[in-house]
């Protein structure tokens, strides 16, 4: 359906030659502040800690500095893990706090790179990996902060993963070398709904999701299933004629996770709302699966995979 | 049921005692003096008792019966000059009565039609659309459209500007029953809808119901447009059309055998894309078009003079296709209705008119494409065979019995999905629903004295869901053809009418009617990938109840009419996407739907001049319409999407030269409702929206004025060959009504690099077009 609404879209092209675009203020302004969380609980052998980033939303209509954004994050918060047995505290993290080196590797082991990342990031956080995650059980989390309280649950499903992977020629008249399309095949599990997620990184960069990163199995439920998987497009990104490929002599990474009902939720809206843009598009209200506020606490199994893209 | 047929029954033979009475039938055609063309809605009264009368039905047909002795009846029609028969009634007698075009007789002033027939019937909130009217307003891009012109009349509006779905009185775009030649048109707009499907050259006539839809119209709440094609001339070759910025039109029509039997053949087709073909062809993107077509067939046959069949076909089609030569992408979205008509119409007595008719409809929307070995295909539609009859009973000048039935065959698809990757099948098990859906409906139109008029009818409509189902309540599965579930529900319809003096009345109405068939969509308009679906045990039916109420008067010798209506409608079983609704394909649609209420209530008034140089009308709404849902917003009252609180209409015609005329009209409306931005929070370092309440906040007003100017040798008219020049300006102080707004986003706020802004598009600014018209006539009268 997506691809019908770009499809519609493009025929309005030779009418929106004929357009004007003006910047738009409302007459009013509704925001109100509110709490917003972002969790992952992840059972992966090269899985990040536990953490969660806790913060308040703000207002569109206004400029987002560095000074708005360092004060949007909420800090001095209780947050907790529940796994059922034990409740474990989240202890803050704020990055101006800390000295480099130190800085400098907990920037790069979330993947961005230390010099150009100017934000007081503060995330609560498991860095000690305390926290045992197991395959089908569920977490809580708790974060607590000047009297409001924001409650959610997740579970790690099973993994699926990728059977193989294998790189061929892209589709089409782009027949130059430089770029190969990447395809895959995954065995589904029969008679159950299961929902994926996945990341890709190209040599010496960090893993991003693609603008349309989840699915989930209604036309292949159960089957052994091949697919083409694109090179991860940022949002910010314009697509382009070798969009999706990957470079070829590249040692590229992929990460590939199944996931909850909800936290597939979260990003199938999310990332349609995200990309509800045009006349006829009406919004999509991001369903987040936190109590008391916005965001997601979702859990994920995962697994990384390293591939050289073959030259020919 | 027995009941009802023994009521109609004892009203029958009383009706039938009542006229014995030294009383007899004047009956026949009303047609169009050099064409043949039946004439719909014609005036007929008594000179010396104007209360009497009564109207031509759709196909022309009249009946009235009257005492025995010395009569003048008048025919009166728009446009048309007055016919006055004068005869002596000693038996029942049949006529055909010719009219000419007021083009054709300059010398006389034409009447307007049926001076005070807008004060003496029953009907409210309904308004015949004159197709000459329609020609002479200003035209997005020289296309004259009949919903647009629609929309320019109190109480109707577009959700969208420049889109041809209309919304009447608060009801949904789903709700209005579109008929062209009685069959029912799923979709009404090419390109988005942008352009409605109807090419104005094929139309004889349409009628607007906004108010008490009579007891014969059914299966939507909301409004009736009901559309005739031209059936052909049958006593000379025409041959008209028109050369447009991004179309032309073809119509011709003519005699197979003179006064007995004529056929119609007109056809649209837009050409922009096609001739930059040569260009596309060069880039990457060769063999991308798009084009929309509409091809309009009729042959009707006069077997007897009691007897008459028609065949009338639509078909048309919009073809979209991209190409991405070099990433080896394509894909393709047709879609199009086409709908076949055939009636058979058989005059039983003087006073009993009969019509029959076959009807089937298709309407087919897909998405196909690939690349390389991966092909997918997407199909939806909505397929309809239905068989109808109709009797309009004139027993005497104080009744109009008409009734009938209709039953419907409905197929609807869904998104049916079906895809292969090489070797690799797969597919959604979505199956399409069947429905069958049986009306029978009675009605009479009865004058109860001189001051008070009735319309009483009713409508009872059943609708089966049938297999092959499998519930999703408790996962019984229906086989085919098996009732999964069955509504049945009455729906009374009553106006009334007390005329209280000769040029003002009151009116009032009260109608209820059921809809079983839905459109449920997720835009800001329609679009024509929605999806229509069935009533399900799951979707309950939509029902709307009505009330009406109106003053009516005339002035200055009937050439100014003028209305005030007011009223209130009540919506339930509205449907509406879940919250949060993501199109994925991964749900049986009807599981994404919730239920709620609806009410629209509104004054609106309306003005207009019928004769002189100068004509037009200014119509104003003050409304507001409603929606709630207990699973959307915790049942928040909110207005819906089209929502329109005020809404003024300014529309003129003015012959300042002998061979010049102005059009304009001037729309004024509240800005339309939208969903408000309610603040920014980030995930995984980008900025996301949280939207707040829904349609809470209202873009700027709308307005424009669309001018034209047409130019037309009036001494070339009554030649066989003569043409004119339409030049249109559309919103010509270039207005930037806001079309639709988006987000930009810079985002990374780890870097220190964010910022969000909202842009307004204003679409449809200063639109110059023009469009050359010819009309060829083979008839000796041109010569």
């Amino acid at each position: 359906m997506k691809t019908t609404s770009y499809s519609l879209l493009l025929i309005l092209l030779s009418l929106l030659l004929i357009s004007c675009e003006e910047e738009f203020l409302p007459a009013e302004s509704v925001y109100k502040k509110e709490l917003v969380i972002e969790s992952y609980i992840e059972k992966n052998d090269a899985s990040l800690p536990v953490f969660a980033i806790l913060t308040y939303t703000l207002p569109f209509y206004s400029s987002f500095n560095i000074d708005v954004i360092n004060n949007s994050y909420v800090k001095n918060a209780e947050v907790t893990i529940f796994d059922g047995q034990t409740r474990y505290d989240l202890p803050q993290l704020c990055l101006n706090d800390i000295q480099e080196p130190l800085r400098s590797e907990i920037i790069k082991n979330f993947g961005y790179n230390p010099d150009s990342f100017k934000t007081d990031l503060c995330v609560y956080v498991d860095l000690a990996k305390t926290i045992p995650v197991e395959t089908g059980k569920t977490y809580e989390l708790r974060a607590i902060t000047n009297g409001d309280t924001l409650y959610s649950t997740t579970q790690i499903p099973d993994l699926i993963p990728i059977d193989s992977f294998w790189f061929d020629k892209p589709a089409g008249k782009n027949k130059n070398d430089t770029f190969a399309q990447l395809f895959c095949i995954i065995s589904d599990l029969p008679n159950q709904k299961d929902y994926y997620r996945y990341f890709t990184a190209g040599q010496n960069e960090r893993l991003i999701p693609n603008v349309t990163s989840v699915t989930d199995d209604i036309f292949f439920d159960g089957q052994k299933f091949k697919f083409t998987l694109s090179e991860a497009i940022s949002r910010d990104e314009d697509f382009g004629d070798n969009s999706g490929l990957f470079k070829r002599g590249d040692t590229v990474q992929i990460k590939w996770c199944t996931i909850p009902q909800s936290h597939f939720d979260f990003w199938n809206t999310l990332e349609t709302s995200a990309t509800r843009q045009g006349p006829f598009a009406s919004y999509v209200r991001i369903k987040g699966n936190i109590e008391g506020g916005l965001g997601i606490f979702g859990g994920q199994n995962c697994k990384n995979y390293t591939l050289y893209v073959p030259k020919k | 049921m027995r009941t009802i047929i023994c009521i109609f029954l004892a009203c029958f033979l009383y009706l039938e005692a009542t006229r014995a009475q030294e009383k007899f039938t004047i009956s026949g055609y009303v047609r169009e003096y050099g064409s043949g063309e039946s004439m719909i809605g014609v005036n007929l009264y008594l000179k010396e008792q104007p209360s009497i009368g009564t109207v031509s039905n759709t196909y022309g047909f009249f009946s009235i019966t009257l005492d025995k002795g010395p009569h003048t009846l008048l025919f009166s029609y728009l446009g048309y000059v007055p016919e006055q028969i004068q005869f002596n009634l000693t038996r029942d007698t049949t006529m055909e009565i010719n009219m000419k075009s007021g083009v054709l007789m300059e010398e006389i002033e034409v009447s307007a039609k049926n001076p005070r027939q807008n004060i003496e019937n029953t009907d409210m909130g309904t308004i015949d659309v004159s197709m000459e009217t329609m020609k002479k307003l200003p035209a997005l891009l020289g296309e004259v459209d009949l919903l647009k012109t629609l929309q320019l009349l109190p109480g109707v509006s577009s959700a969208t500007e420049g889109t041809s779905g209309i919304y009447v009185r608060g009801g949904g775009p789903d709700q209005n029953l579109v008929l062209l030649d009685e069959a029912i048109v799923y979709n009404t707009g090419h390109l988005l809808g942008f352009f409605s499907v109807f090419n104005s050259d094929a139309i004889k006539n349409t009628v607007l119901i906004k108010g008490n839809i009579p007891a014969n119209y059914g299966g939507r709440i909301s409004s009736v447009i009901d559309v005739q094609m031209k059936e052909g001339n049958n006593e000379d070759y025409v041959a008209e059309g028109g050369i447009g910025l991004i179309s032309s039109r073809f119509t011709v029509q003519g005699p197979i055998q003179k006064k007995k039997s004529s056929f119609i053949v007109s056809g649209r087709r837009t050409y922009v894309l096609d001739l930059a073909q040569p260009f596309i062809n060069n880039t990457k993107f060769a063999g991308s078009n798009y084009y929309f077509y509409d091809l309009n067939t009729k042959v009707n046959y006069q077997l007897s003079q009691k007897d008459r069949i028609y065949l009338s076909g639509y078909f048309g089609r919009d073809v979209f296709k991209f190409s991405n030569e070099e990433r080896g992408f394509e894909v393709e979205l047709p879609y199009g209705n086409a709908t076949g008509t055939f009636r058979w119409n058989h005059v039983f007595k003087d006073n009993l008119f009969f019509n029959l008719a076959l009807i089937a409809n298709n309407y087919k929307f897909g998405l196909h494409g690939g690349q390389e070995e991966f092909r997918f295909n997407v199909d939806s539609g909505v397929r309809d065979y239905s068989a109808k009859a109709d009797i309009d009973y004139y027993p005497n000048p104080s009744h109009l019995i008409k009734i009938g039935t209709r039953y419907t065959y409905h197929k609807l698809s869904p998104n049916v999905v079906n895809a292969t990757n090489g070797e690799v099948n797969f597919s959604t098990s979505f199956k399409p629903k069947y429905g069958h859906e049986t009306e029978l409906y009675a009605l009479d139109d009865w004058t109860i004295s001189k001051k008070l008029k009735l319309n009483v009818g009713a409508r009872l409509s059943m609708f089966n869901q049938t297999g092959p189902y499998q519930s999703g309540i408790d996962s019984v599965k229906y086989t085919r053809g098996e009732i999964v579930k069955t509504y049945l529900a009455p729906e009374p319809r009553i106006g009334l009418n007390f005329n209280y003096s000769r040029t003002a009345s009151i009116k009032a109405g009260i109608s209820v009617s059921n809809q079983y068939i839905h459109l449920v969509s997720n835009s800001g308009s329609t679009l024509p990938a929605d999806i229509w679906v069935p009533s399900t045990e799951i979707v309950k039916p939509q029902r709307g109840i009505q009330y009406a109420i109106g003053y009516f008067r005339n002035f200055m010798d009937n050439a100014i009419e003028a209305s005030v209506e007011t009223y209130y409608k009540d919506l339930r079983n509205q449907l509406d996407y879940k919250e949060s609704y993501v199109e994925n394909f991964s749900a049986e649609i009807e599981n994404e739907f919730v239920s709620g209420k609806g009410r629209a209530y509104g004054l609106e008034l309306f003005v207009k001049k019928n004769k002189g140089k100068l004509s037009g009308w200014v119509g104003y709404t003050l409304s507001k319409t409603e929606r709630w849902f207990d699973e959307i917003e915790n049942g928040r009252v909110y207005p819906a999407v089209y929502d329109r609180p005020h809404d003024l209409v300014v529309v003129f015609n003015y012959e300042f030269a002998k061979n010049w005329q102005v059009s304009g009209n001037f729309i004024y409306a509240s800005g339309k409702s939208y969903t408000p931005i309610k603040s920014v929070f980030f995930i995984e370092g980008k900025p996301n929206i949280e939207y707040g309440a829904r349609n809470s906040l209202r873009l700027d007003d709308y307005h424009r004025l669309d001018i034209s100017f047409i130019y037309e040798k009036q001494e070339k008219l009554r030649k066989p060959f003569h043409s004119s020049w339409a030049f249109s300006v559309y919103n010509i102080y270039n207005r930037k009504n806001p079309f639709f707004t988006y987000t930009d986003f810079q985002s990374d706020i780890f870097t220190g690099n964010a910022s969000a802004k909202s842009l307004k598009v204003s679409l449809f600014t200063i639109i110059p077009s023009v469009t050359w018209n010819f009309y060829w006539n083979a008839s000796k009268y041109y010569k």
